[in-house]
């Protein structure tokens, strides 16, 4: 644990989760104009649009410029037979061990977005409902992983 | 055991709660035709009423019989099996071991019967995992209840050896004292003051101006009386809430099972596996920490709702009685709770301090923008800082073989002991400041999906505490090589 995780992610990664900031921070927007509209149709405060406009862009802009490379750059991942290693978060950053004999099952997804850029998402899941997520991974990569960690998947002797 | 149908009193209850159920459709029913033939409601004949109802009552009994009939319930080849559903049938079957506890309640209309309602809870939180028995007779719970304990048992042979079942009875004054220091006055006090809120919509008083008037009439009202009652009500209720859910709390542990009875006028009885128990809480809110006592709650995994995955284990224990507790229920967790416990670095608190510069700015602010009263909001940084000295003090964690105990205080103090068992995964979590100043926290998720981190620690104690935590120490692989080095 002194060591990240080897394996970094798919640098497609940040393509795809800028293009997603992309579209949330434009259905910002639409609302922000939409409150444009609510001011002269409904009479509502007329400082509203501008504040909205302004928090809208604040919030957005390190989502989209900053944020998708630096969760990319910060995240590993790396995997054995004994157990799945995990670093992630670039602020408040965390390293996580799972071990194989906790290992309920693993599944991958693939959003749209995803599909388009031939990526997929591994999540692992634990007892009690908890799961972990290696976003973007290549495709192949991806459903390989998942057919490994069940061979790996073990039972504990104390449960 | 054979297959068999509930006890017939099902029919009675569910007849009863079906029709308290229909009495707002009811109520719906009877009111259109109210509106709609006004005063000549009646004149359609009384006998159009009584048939209506008399043809309900019918067809509810009919649904409520078929219901009787058809759900059964049998044990066979190490699973619980169970059909159910007169139109659409359905058959569950679940492995015994699957199943993490039973819970058995009876009002005093079950005891007129002598059945007992059961809900047993598995592994997995969707609704599916929670089967529920209506009413069954005790002989046949009772028989339920051992099928299911000698499945554990016979995977495990861990406690048997013990022929002194360990059983604690609370005792008039326990219960008293848990009464007065339980702490959930707070509760009931919102309960008082949203009953108070309506009763105030509802005749339209104006409060201040009534206030005002009887200040003024010169009685001597005092006002703090208004503030004291109300909170020596909800005090008093608070302690009559105790007594109720807590009267004849007995926990006793048979061999591998943890068994807590309580209640006056619903009886409960918990019956949990305690291989199962993912952690143990001791909770000492700050009356009872003053007055040392303890209150110890078991964590379970596989309850659907938050709140229920805690039992108690036992409503108000001495804290220098809380080992030996420990030891006779559970001493998988006895010799953790007697170490000295880890204290947080020292430079933690003192970086913690800038966590007040907001409040300095804020108070500043309101003192230059309002100087008749802003000034007073500086006093909020004394408290602060004395708040944080005492969760500072009060938090810690230490390790003893496979069980890790950690402490913290939110206004509670809560002692947390997990073993390693319950742990699905190992974190060390670092903020921007933690990573400058080598500190770190470690976290983990148990079984019951609960997230428990620690207070900051050195990083290399850290590394330490997720290697001691290995579910599989003797593993070789590289990735071990790696950790120790």
């Amino acid at each position: 644990m002194e060591q990240p995780p080897k394996h970094r992610i798919d640098s497609a990664g940040v393509r795809v989760w800028t293009i997603s900031s992309v579209i949330t921070a434009l259905v910002l927007y639409l609302i922000a104009v939409g409150l444009i509209f609510a001011v002269q149709y409904w009479e509502w405060p007329s400082w509203l649009p501008p504040v909205a406009f302004g928090l809208v862009t604040v919030i957005m802009i390190p989502s989209v410029f900053f944020f998708p490379r630096l969760r990319w750059r910060y995240y590993r991942y790396e995997v054995s037979e004994k157990e799945v290693y995990l670093q992630s978060g670039f602020f408040f950053q965390s390293r996580t061990l799972i071990p194989m004999v906790r290992v309920q099952y693993v599944e991958t997804e693939e959003g749209p977005l995803l599909r388009r850029y031939g990526l997929a998402t591994l999540t692992i899941h634990t007892a009690g409902g908890e799961s972990f997520t290696i976003p973007a991974l290549p495709k192949a990569e991806a459903h390989q992983l998942r057919q490994q960690l069940h061979a790996w998947v073990r039972v504990d002797e104390d449960e | 055991m054979n297959k068999r149908r509930l006890h017939p009193s099902m029919i009675l209850f569910s007849l009863l709660r079906g029709m308290k159920e229909s009495v707002p459709g009811l109520l719906g029913i009877f009111s259109v035709r109210w509106f709609r033939e006004g005063a000549s409601f009646w004149s359609g004949g009384i006998e159009w009423f009584i048939g209506f109802l008399g043809i309900f009552f019918l067809l509810s009994l009919l649904s409520a019989v078929l219901r009787w009939y058809r759900e059964k319930f049998w044990t066979e080849d190490g699973h619980f099996c169970r059909e159910v559903g007169a139109l659409f049938r359905k058959r569950v079957e679940i492995p015994l071991e699957r199943i993490h506890s039973i819970d058995e309640s009876e009002t005093p209309f079950h005891r007129m019967f002598g059945v007992v309602q059961i809900q047993m809870e598995t592994i997995g939180g969707d609704s599916e995992a929670e089967i529920q028995l209506k009413a069954v007779s005790c002989k046949d719970a009772y028989r339920l209840r051992e099928e299911l304990s000698r499945t554990v048992e016979s995977d495990d042979d861990m406690q048997t050896t013990e022929s002194a079942a360990p059983i604690r009875r609370i005792n008039g004054q326990e219960l008293f004292k848990a009464g007065v220091t339980s702490g959930r006055f707070g509760v009931i006090f919102g309960i008082l003051g949203t009953v108070f809120s309506t009763v105030d919509d509802l005749f339209q008083w104006d409060w201040v101006e009534e206030l005002k008037n009887l200040w003024e009439s010169g009685i001597g009202f005092p006002i703090w009386i208004l503030i004291l009652v109300p909170l020596l009500l909800a005090w008093l209720f608070s302690i009559l809430g105790t007594l109720v859910t807590h009267a004849h709390f007995t926990v006793r542990r048979e061999k591998t099972h943890l068994i807590v009875e309580r209640g006056l006028w619903e009886r409960n009885r918990s019956t949990l596996p305690l291989k199962k128990i993912q952690a143990i809480h001791v909770i000492e809110n700050p009356l009872r920490q003053l007055f040392g006592l303890v209150e110890v709650k078991v964590e379970c995994a596989g309850y659907g709702e938050e709140e229920k995955q805690k039992v108690v284990a036992f409503p108000l224990l001495k804290r220098t009685e809380l080992t030996a507790f420990l030891e006779a229920f559970f001493p998988e967790y006895a010799t953790v709770v007697q170490k000295p416990l880890h204290s947080p670095p020292d430079r933690c608190f003192k970086w913690g301090l800038m966590f007040e510069i907001p409040v300095l700015l804020i108070a500043g602010a309101l003192w230059f923008f309002f100087p008749s009263w802003g000034g007073w909001t500086f006093l909020l940084l004394p408290l602060g800082v004395l708040y944080d000295l005492l969760t500072f003090r009060d938090a810690g964690w230490a390790l003893d073989g496979d069980c890790l105990v950690i402490r913290s205080r939110g206004i509670n103090r809560k002692t947390i002991l997990i073993p390693r068992r319950a742990m699905q995964c190992r974190t060390m979590e670092q903020t921007p400041l933690g990573r400058w100043q080598g500190w770190a926290c470690f976290a983990t998720t148990l079984a019951s999906g609960e997230e428990y981190e620690t207070s900051p620690m050195e990083r290399k104690e850290v590394l330490q505490l997720i290697q001691a935590l290995d579910p599989e120490p003797g593993w070789k692989s590289d990735q071990v090589a790696k950790m120790s080095g």
